[in-house]
């Protein structure tokens, strides 16, 4: 029988469990009496007149009055749920149930509600990852970007410095050349400078290109080109390098009497001589041919040798992934333009095929958008008309007084932007040439103020830097035309022809 | 003589490792399986303070929770020290644990604590950052960074909390 508070408690709280402990403790906590069993909750039997080491963590219970503690592991491996009723003298009635059925009970959902929990965290986790290394490649790309960006600005400031001084070198020597007649030997010598320094503007074109293509920023430029004259060029620079090998060089253009078209110049210019300077390359004897033809608004320019040839697998290589070839390679060089070649030929929306027998040879053809050129070229030997000319490169001075005194043109130089702007003031002048990179004040700046002083003459910017960017702020401060170094004299006289013609 | 007894509670989130920390401190065992707590369980050991006196911890190892509600506040009411526990892996049990550390001081009032960011040797998983921890000792909490599995700091940080309530502290 159970004392009566103790039984009153447990009906009002209309617990169903049987089998309580009941302990009766004093004010230091020893057992006075006990009912049921304690072994049932794994508790050691209660001995009266001791307390119970494992329900130590019960002293205050009940201290404020009655309180509870529910699910408690003493340590016995029992949960219990423990109620206390204090009693007068510091006396109190400890009620241990148990709560082991209960706790298993809640043990398996909440083991299985903070697992699954656990699983959610650590996916969560891993896709917060997975998004954070997304962003982190995103800003990986956006990192090589810009270095690309870099590299391509690196590239064009490079082929800036080799420009300018290759301006000097080529134009001299066309300049010793036509001041020479054809016997005097030193003739060939100065033709052989002019071609070692095309060479290496066509390298650094080559570099310089690879990186605007890199660069997505390529424009195409419609130039007015004689393909005659095109074919004389290239002729004259490859029929010298094809000697040197033994290797017998022919140009053609079919039908001789084609009109102007419109065509990137520079860029076709850049094709054919890849393409041919590879020809004359992989070729030890026999021929190197290029033959040039206007059909239907189309370029056809075909490149065929005698050398090597390229064998079908190899061939399937050129054109999917750009490689360089074994053997190329070995040679060396012939990658970079190549790859540039088919990118140039993409760009100006032709296309570009190859037959080859190996061991016969090579015949790469291109065919390129060229529609005819408006107006006939104009037909204007003499020249006249008062230039000034802000150029403080004094080889470069040098030159343009040379070409542009003997072509007609009166001259007058600034070395800088500033001297520019106070001899315009000062004189009259029919057009206005600035270097774009000069001390002082360069040449878009001194653009800037002459516009603004109120000339509407047509001015001309020569600059060694290429990037079509540099064009467009030339442009746009106020120049109406662009010259690149290295500056080719025929070009800059034409140019300048053609501007004062439209006045 | 008898030893003190001081009354400790170990909180935290679920799953942060707060019965794995009493298993090392007490039994000096790991296990990597998982058992969540259901209630309360109770867990004693007796400690050597610096000067000499003997401290018995009767450490309540609570379910792990978000929130406390009544039951659990049944169990803190009458803690002379809380083990505030946090698991490195999970960086919101951090944000749990000051939670649960404002809720009890506004119900009990202040209670010297140590804070456990327990599973260091998780190397590659952990994710609460120098910043944090920093934060934490900067914002007054005594921080260990500990491991109940290797046992790194668990000691330690059970010492720190023991010399803050023991006899001379008190
Ligand atoms: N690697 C590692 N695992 C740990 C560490 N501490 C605990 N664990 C693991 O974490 C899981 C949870 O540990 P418990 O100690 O049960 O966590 P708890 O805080 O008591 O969890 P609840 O009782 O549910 O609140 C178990 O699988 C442990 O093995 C640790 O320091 N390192
Ligand atoms: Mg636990």
């Amino acid at each position: 029988m159970l004392p009566s508070p103790v039984s009153d408690y447990l009906d009002r709280l209309e617990d169903g469990r049987a089998q309580p402990l009941v302990l009766l403790l004093d004010a230091r906590d020893r057992v006075i009496e006990s009912w049921g069993d304690a072994g049932a909750l794994g508790l050691p039997p209660p001995q009266p007149g001791h307390a119970i080491d494992a329900l130590e963590f019960i002293a205050d219970l009940g201290a404020s009055g009655n309180e509870r503690l529910d699910c408690v592991d003493p340590g016995t491996g029992h949960a219990v749920d423990i109620h206390a009723l204090p009693q007068a003298e510091g006396h109190r009635y400890v009620i241990l149930l148990s709560a082991e059925r209960e706790r298993q009970l809640r043990a398996q959902v909440q083991q299985q509600a903070n697992e699954t929990r656990l699983l959610y965290q650590r996916q969560q986790k891993l896709v917060d990852r997975l998004v954070e290394t997304r962003s982190e490649l995103e800003l990986r790309r956006r990192e090589s970007e810009d270095a690309l960006r870099v590299k391509g600005e690196f590239l064009a400031s490079v082929s800036h410095e080799f420009r300018t001084p290759l301006t000097s070198v080529i134009g001299y020597a066309d300049w010793l050349t036509s001041a020479m007649s054809d016997n005097e030997p030193a003739r060939r010598q100065a033709r052989a400078i002019a071609r070692a320094g095309q060479h290496m503007v066509t390298l650094v074109d080559n570099i310089l290109e690879e990186a605007k293509l890199e660069n997505t920023e390529a424009t195409v430029n419609a130039d007015r080109v004689e393909l005659l004259q095109l074919a004389e060029d290239l002729s004259a620079i490859m029929a010298p390098l094809a000697a040197d090998k033994g290797v017998a060089f022919a140009a053609f253009l079919e039908p001789q009497d084609v009109p102007p078209v419109v065509l990137d110049e520079m860029r076709v210019r850049q094709i054919l001589i890849n393409l041919l300077g590879n020809a004359v390359k992989f070729t030890e004897d026999g021929f190197v041919q290029l033959t040039l033809s206007w059909v239907n608004g189309q370029l056809h320019a075909e490149v065929a040798d005698s050398g090597p040839g390229i064998a079908e697998g190899d061939r399937q290589k050129i054109f999917s992934a750009f490689k360089r070839l074994e053997g190329a390679h070995r040679r060396g060089g012939a990658g970079l333009g190549l790859h540039i070649t088919l990118r140039l030929v993409k760009l100006l929306g032709g296309s570009i095929g190859l037959d080859s027998t190996p061991g016969e040879g090579s015949r790469f053809h291109v065919r390129l958008p060229a529609p005819e050129a408006k107006e006939a070229a104009p037909d204007n030997p003499g020249s006249s008309g008062r230039l000034l000319i802000a150029e403080d490169d004094p080889d470069v001075i040098q030159l343009m007084d040379l070409f542009l005194s003997r072509a007609g043109f009166t001259l007058e130089f600034a070395n800088d932007g500033r001297e520019a702007i106070a001899r315009l003031r000062e004189g009259q002048h029919d057009l206005i040439i600035l270097d774009l990179n000069m001390p002082v004040l360069g040449g878009i700046g001194a653009i800037e103020a002459i516009r603004e002083a109120g000339y509407t003459g047509p001015a001309v910017a020569v600059t060694g830097a290429t990037l079509d960017e540099e064009r467009m702020r030339a442009i746009d401060a106020g120049f109406d035309a662009f010259v690149a170094k290295p500056v080719r004299m025929p070009e800059l006289i034409a140019t300048l022809r053609d501007l004062l013609k439209m006045q | 003589m008898d030893a003190i007894t001081r009354k400790v509670c170990i909180v935290g989130d679920f799953a942060v490792g707060k019965t794995s920390t009493i298993a090392r401190f007490v039994h000096n065992v790991f296990s990597e399986k998982y058992l969540t707590t259901v209630g309360v369980k109770i867990d004693t050991r007796t400690l050597s303070l610096a000067d000499g006196t003997d401290l018995k911890l009767v450490i309540w190892d609570i379910a792990g929770t978000d929130r406390f509600s009544a039951v659990e506040f049944s169990y803190l009411r009458g803690a002379t020290g809380y083990l505030v526990v946090a698991d490195g892996t999970r960086p919101h049990t951090v944000d749990v644990a000051r939670r649960l550390i404002g809720e009890a001081g506004e119900r009990y009032g202040e209670v010297p604590r140590v804070f456990l960011v327990n599973k260091a040797d998780l190397e590659d998983d952990w994710d609460v950052s120098d910043e944090t921890l920093a934060g934490l000792s900067g914002s007054g909490e005594q921080v260990f960074v500990t491991s109940a599995k290797t046992g790194a700091n668990v000691d330690e940080a059970i010492r720190a909390l023991a010399e803050m309530i023991g006899p001379q502290a008190a």
